[in-house]
């Protein structure tokens, strides 16, 4: 990029910043035919990962008309998925929340007994009840919960450290999503890496910096459903037409897998015996780069020790693929084809083994040297440095005193969390919870019961507190369980906030009037948040808030909203400038060495194994061979089906006429044997819970296995107790325990135990 | 004037519902009513002929205008401009037509 392309933004004290020129050709809001257009992002709520740019259109009284794609947004360039262009649907959806709620403790469950109040009332409720828990118990009996809300991560975060509490986080074992992935690259590269499709320049793939990748693998990763986080399926396909070639890693036939060149059909859990099987091939058969490993990699002698073990005959065993060759033929095609990189899932995540399957993942592309290039594994970038005030520990450390930020569940059992994490650790949450130390939770945008594994563990103790509070557009079965004051939260495109992650900088932008009293999560936390201390939320309007996090990019909130979308000048190689490294070094990745650690400094400090090992799933054929003579198939779930977000969407009949029940897919011949047919009403049973879904008989599947849909409720149903929307009557969760590995990262989440047969039964 | 097309390249269909939601919302029309609708031929596999089928295909129905009211203004039709592969095109059946000798599993659809 000619400099004339950059500009420089600097607020006093901080570093300047370097932006690209992105064409947009109008502001951010104009009239077009009598309407009024505004130019924003899709991000919360309801829930998505990726911040899509889009244009709506309102009328004069801010009724909202349409939504169409921004094809000058650089991220999606005007595609959008289902969701988002029946976004409305959500907002003037007759059973949404508009007004604030109360209910008597004692009527928790009771769905007749709300009473409408106003903000007034219900946030004093909430200040007086917490304040009442804070003085008697302590802050830190307070847990406050949030779900993906990506932009509201940094309100949760705030509030809990304003109320003492350091227990931030989502309730689900493991922090299994992305975190697992993430520990490993900090400690082993200090930076985070993702699959490079460009998406850090406004002109993308016609960048001259850029090059096309010869080969992406996705691992574990079905991103045609999933969009999953920052990443947009048609990244994928934009790339084949430029020629990439595709290697899946993936128990099902997917419709990327039947387009890819390599499709390694592995039993779930068993990722890092496959990954270390890949990395012997490498070493054995002479493929990796031996300038880069010379140059960059610490610890070659050690994985390839560690890999020594897996043959191919040995991984296709394990794995249980047919053919071990297809593993040799992976390796042969990422050595051969550089650049390449992997976006993995959060499949990878969802195991025991998910640290040490990420260790011998990234080993493959270290390798293969695709670290740090272009086209291969990029490090991000979190725009104009903003990132510390986006997350949920903004104010863990400024408003909590040592006392109260030793107390965060997790911190003692599991040491990485001390290590860049700030959000508490599941798991010993709900122990905490279940000894007693959980006297309140806040609720934002977190439906735990349909989310949380074990919820009947999760129910028990959230109806057994002193006072709950909670954030959301819709009644849920897990705040109609347990809430006392529903705090109605407005729609993205109701309000303003910041569309921060990787690369984009941007604002979004109210662009319809807000449905009845709604407020933004930001207005709810800083309202709240006043009444307990006014110096931790010093600010008159939200606005002065996001003019705060916004300070270190230069920018205040008007400006650019103005500006538009602000691209931070991305540069390859920063292995070579210093900008990875702590110590003051001028080169070298962030790690004790200064390189890729395959063998792990850190993980060895913190008394962890330097290299992966493959173990199995806690619950499985090897692992248990009696108990899967009764249970004899594994249970896989947690599949996106692109129409819904999680717990989401099921009342939009728009949505919900895609995938109208549960659905448990299986293959036909695995449902023969069971006596199932497709369409047939079938129960799921294993020792933690038995549950009902709809059979699917489809070739995608593996033989053995079976693909339960999760988080399921019936938003048609009774809410009232003991029903719940039917949140128990489905819910995938019920059959996998809270069963964190020794890292406090990753749960065997995708590959317990179940049996499968016909119910008599039909409907749900 | 020549008559427009949709030319639909298959490969890259995966079967997402933007086509069918992004329609349903352009028309008004009620969840269950489709101008275009997404096909879906398995997944197959044929181990006899070493072969997977599984093809995703956009079929617009009798419903579809072929967004008149958009391409009167110069805009895609929705589904094209929304498609998350990018795998439909709009245009006149000869401009299309040429598209459909550079590359296989592509169909074009006139009304």
């Amino acid at each position: 990029m000619a400099n004339e392309a950059t500009f420089t933004r600097e607020t006093p004290g901080y570093q300047p910043v370097r932006y690209y020129n992105v064409k947009q050709g109008k502001p951010h809001q104009w009239e077009e035919n009598g309407l009024t257009v505004t130019r924003t992002r899709a991000w919360t709520a309801p829930g998505c990962h990726e911040g899509c740019g889009v244009l709506v259109y309102a009328d004069k009284e801010g009724n909202f008309v349409k939504i169409e794609g921004d094809s000058e947004n650089p991220f999606n360039q005007g595609r959008l998925c289902p969701r988002c262009l029946c976004v409305d649907e959500v907002i003037n959806h007759p059973d949404r929340i508009a007004h604030p709620m109360k209910r008597a403790k004692k009527e928790r469950g009771n769905a007749d007994a709300w009473e409408r109040c106003s903000w007034d009332e219900a946030l004093r409720i909430c200040h007086d009840e917490f304040q009442k828990i804070i003085e008697n118990h302590g802050g830190d009996t307070i847990h406050c919960w949030r779900g993906t809300g990506r932009d509201i991560i940094w309100c949760v975060g705030r509030l809990a450290a304003t109320m003492g509490s350091p227990q931030e986080y989502t309730p689900f074992s493991g922090m299994s999503c992305y975190v697992p992935r993430l520990s490993q690259m900090i400690m082993t590269l200090g930076g985070q890496i993702t699959a490079d499709f460009a998406a850090q320049f406004p002109d993308r793939y016609d960048n001259p910096s850029y090059e096309i990748p010869n080969c992406v693998v996705l691992w574990g990763a079905n991103i045609f459903n999933s969009n999953s986080e920052f990443q947009l399926c048609g990244w994928i396909t934009d790339l084949m037409k430029r020629g990439t070639k595709i290697i899946t890693v993936d128990p099902r036939l997917t419709w990327i897998a039947s387009r890819s060149i390599v499709h390694l059909p592995i039993r779930p859990g068993t990722d890092c015996a496959l990954a270390l099987a890949i990395v012997k091939v490498l070493i054995d058969e002479d493929l990796y780069d031996h300038d880069y490993v010379e140059e960059w990699v610490h610890g070659f002698e050690d994985i390839k020790k560690a890999a020594d073990e897996w043959t191919l005959e040995r991984a296709a065993e394990v794995c249980w693929l047919e053919n071990p060759k297809i593993i040799r033929k992976a390796a042969h095609v990422l050595a051969e084809r550089k650049p390449a990189s992997v976006l993995w899932g959060v499949s990878v995540d969802m195991q025991a083994a998910g640290v040490r399957a990420a260790m011998a993942i990234q080993a493959i592309y270290a390798l293969t040297g695709n670290i740090d290039i272009p086209g291969g594994m990029h490090f991000t970038q979190g725009p104009g440095n903003v990132q510390t005030q986006m997350s949920g520990g903004w104010g863990l450390y400024e408003l909590l005193d040592e006392e109260q930020q030793a107390k965060r569940c997790g911190l003692e059992k599991y040491p990485m969390y001390r290590f860049g994490f700030t959000f508490a650790q599941s798991d010993e949450a709900l122990a905490a919870a279940e000894t007693g130390k959980l006297k309140g939770l806040w609720i934002q945008s977190s439906n735990a019961l349909c989310g949380g594994q074990e919820p009947e563990r999760w129910h028990k103790v959230m109806v057994d507190t002193e006072f709950n509070a909670a954030v959301d557009l819709f009644m849920t079965p897990t705040i109609q369980a347990a809430a006392d004051v529903f705090l109605p939260v407005s729609c993205w495109p109701e309000r303003m906030s910041l569309r921060a992650q990787y690369y984009g900088l941007e604002t979004i932008n109210p662009a319809v009037k807000v449905r009845g009293e709604a407020k933004s999560d930001a207005e709810i936390c800083r309202l709240l948040g006043r009444m307990f201390n006014k110096e931790a939320w010093p600010w008159e309007t939200e606005e002065e808030i996001y003019d705060t996090i916004l300070k270190s990019s230069g920018f205040t909130f008007a400006e650019l909203q103005e500006n538009g979308s602000a691209y931070q000048v991305y540069e390859y190689g920063k292995r070579f400038d210093g900008s990875l490294r702590r110590d003051g070094s001028t080169s070298g990745f962030g790690t004790p060495t200064g390189k890729i650690e395959l063998r792990s400094s850190l993980f060895e400090q913190f008394g962890y194994s330097p290299v992966p090992y493959y173990t199995e799933p806690f619950m499985g054929p090897v692992t248990e061979p009696e108990l899967y003579k009764q249970y004899p198939l594994i249970l896989m779930t947690g599949a996106r089906n692109g129409v819904f977000f999680h717990s989401e969407f099921r009342n939009v009949e728009r949505m919900r006429q895609f995938n109208q029940d549960p659905i448990a897919e299986i293959h036909p011949k695995t449902a023969a044997d069971y006596g199932l047919e497709d369409g047939d009403w079938a129960w799921l049973e294993n020792p933690y819970g038995k549950i009902r879904q709809r059979v699917s008989c489809t070739e995608s599947m593996k033989e053995g296995t079976v693909l339960v849909q999760h988080a399921w409720w019936f938003p048609e149903q009774d809410g009232s107790e003991p029903n719940l929307y039917g949140v128990w009557k489905a819910n995938a969760n019920s059959l996998i325990p809270n069963r964190p590995s020794e890292f406090g990262f990753g749960a065997d989440i995708k590959s317990v135990l179940c049996k499968i047969y016909k119910a008599n039964e039909g409907g749900i | 004037m020549s008559r427009h097309a949709l030319l639909i390249d298959y490969e890259y269909c995966c079967g997402c519902h933007t086509c069918e939601v992004a329609c349903q919302k352009e028309h008004n029309f009620d969840p269950n009513v489709w101008g275009i609708k997404v096909a879906q031929i398995g997944p197959h596999v044929y181990d006899d002929y070493d072969a997977v089928v599984y093809d995703y295909v956009p079929v617009p129905t009798s419903l579809c205008d072929a967004c008149a009211g958009r391409t009167a203004y110069g805009s895609l039709p929705t589904c094209v401009k929304h498609c998350q592969t990018d795998c439909m095109r709009y245009g006149t059946i000869e401009e299309l037509s040429a598209e459909l000798e550079k590359k296989p599993n592509q169909v074009l659809f006139v009304r």
